[in-house]
């Protein structure tokens, strides 16, 4: 019976403590926007499969090194890709080589308002032997440390 | 003594005369035609923003059409006796990936991998100064077969066809097509390769014949219309700096802008002052420093492509 009780009380604590940290996600209310958690949302169809993972890590990398990102698929908060191709050359090398230049940009929102906060656009480039390879290498040039996808991430949260 | 020490001498001039005034020659390598690849299906397909386009796939076509090794295998062999020894592309596809696979393992001790940019990704394909492009068809009449040939010699840099050879072979009962192809050649190669030598032999005489071309970067502020130091503007200096440095000042200007010029047609000595081979690059260094320096300051990037074509980006490194 103890034991019960004890479990119960446990539980009790871990939900309050994640109601919480629920409130932070609130504009305005709770904490400060530093503790924001960040979720992430790629379209279907956004990227070749075989690239998808690389895109939701970078994207990752992009909300942790500024603040907190969350995994789970129900946060209000979420920054979403939007991918064009810019250009697109298939080369008839040996091997075939398929260039991309595409233009990456990143939209902050509320996906309960469907307000947008912040965007910021920027040109990745690839060469492979594929369209995959070619969004592979594009994508992997994404630098979560550039200065200005950091200051987007700012402008985001301050608002 | 004094005459072993002048025969020392002079043999060692001679050498170091011929070690340093070899021209740099050009590489050769014979290539299935993209008409070939197509009509045997070694073709892979790709949507170009809405067009649909098919490449040709060569190492497929190696790996699956024994046939053509055996005709490219030919052909290079029939080539090597004439003083032509040609680079192998089925060799030098291989040799790309395995290159890829060892960049992609190489890591120092610092944990640092080996650098690449898109362009250095872009120029790891296989190349050749001169591509010679095979196409071939089979013709079946009745039980006799004999073969049609269209050999191309290709300058991969100027694309000037420089030596051609087309036919039909006899037609046979039983000979495989390797062997119908290769009796259709051999009454052509010669004449085919003394086209080649003959294209060797006014690169000697003339000098090379190169493609040059000038860019400006986005975000410089300077044109090629532009005046500096109060001399003519910035494009006609340029093409006279060609003139003046090219053999016998032979050049075409193709195309002049304010953002771009093309230079078709430059022919460039084969060795420079000092006796030293050159190509395209090196002959292009010397007008990059002058653009660098006063008047003018103009910061700028050398990018080549082989030996025979260069481009100045002006504007920043």
């Amino acid at each position: 019976m103890k034991r019960i009780y004890f479990v119960f009380l446990f539980l009790l604590v871990l939900s309050m403590g994640a109601k919480v940290q629920g409130q932070g996600n609130v504009v305005g209310s709770g904490p400060q926007p530093d503790f924001m958690a960040l979720g992430i949302y790629i379209e279907d169809g956004l990227v070749p499969m075989e690239s998808r993972t690389i895109m939701e890590t970078k994207l990752q990398q992009i909300a942790t090194a500024n603040g907190i990102s969350d995994l789970g698929n129900l946060s209000r908060f979420i920054l979403v890709p939007k991918i064009s191709v810019i250009g697109k050359e298939v080369l008839s090398t040996a091997p075939i080589q398929v260039v991309l230049s595409l233009e990456v940009t990143l939209c902050i929102g509320d996906a309960q308002t469907s307000h947008m906060y912040a965007t910021k656009s920027f040109l990745v480039k690839g060469v492979g032997r594929n369209i995959n390879k070619s969004y592979i290498a594009a994508l992997k040039t994404i630098s979560p440390k550039n200065a200005g996808v950091i200051n987007f991430i700012t402008q985001g949260k301050q608002k | 003594m004094y005459k072993i020490k002048f025969i020392f001498t002079c043999l060692t001039l001679f050498i170091a005369c011929v070690v340093s005034g070899q021209a740099k020659k050009p590489t050769l390598m014979v290539v299935p035609s993209d008409a070939w690849c197509i009509q045997h299906g070694y073709v892979q397909s790709f949507d170009d923003q809405g067009t649909e386009v098919e490449v040709p796939d060569y190492k497929r076509a190696f790996q699956n059409n024994p046939e053509v090794l055996q005709v490219i295998s030919q052909i290079n062999g029939m080539m090597a006796e004439r003083g032509f020894p040609l680079k192998n592309m089925e060799s030098a596809i291989k040799t790309l990936q395995s290159n890829s696979a060892e960049d992609m393992l190489r890591q120092s001790k610092s944990g640092g991998g080996i650098i690449e940019s898109p362009i250095d990704a872009l120029k790891k394909a296989a190349k050749a100064d001169i591509i010679i492009q095979l196409t071939w068809t089979i013709n079946n009449v009745g039980p006799k077969k004999s073969v049609n040939f269209n050999l191309q010699g290709l300058d991969a840099y100027t694309d000037k066809q420089i030596a051609t050879a087309t036919g039909t072979g006899a037609p046979s009962f039983s000979a495989a097509v390797p062997v119908l192809l290769s009796e259709a050649v051999i009454s052509h190669m010669d004449n085919f390769t003394s086209s080649l030598q003959d294209y060797f032999d006014d690169m000697f005489e003339n000098g090379r014949e190169i493609i040059v071309r000038i860019q400006t970067w986005d975000n410089w502020e300077g044109d090629l219309e532009q005046n500096y130091g109060g001399g003519d503007e910035l494009g006609y200096v340029i093409e006279s700096w060609i003139r003046d440095h090219s053999v016998k000042g032979r050049f075409n200007t193709t195309d002049f802008t304010e953002n771009m010029m093309l230079f078709e047609q430059v022919r460039i000595p084969l060795f420079d002052a000092s006796n030293h081979a050159i190509d395209a690059r090196r002959y292009l260094r010397d007008l990059s420093r002058y653009l660098s320096a006063a008047p003018f300051n103009i910061p700028n990037k050398l990018v080549m492509k082989g030996l025979g074509r260069a481009t100045i980006i002006l504007g920043s490194k």
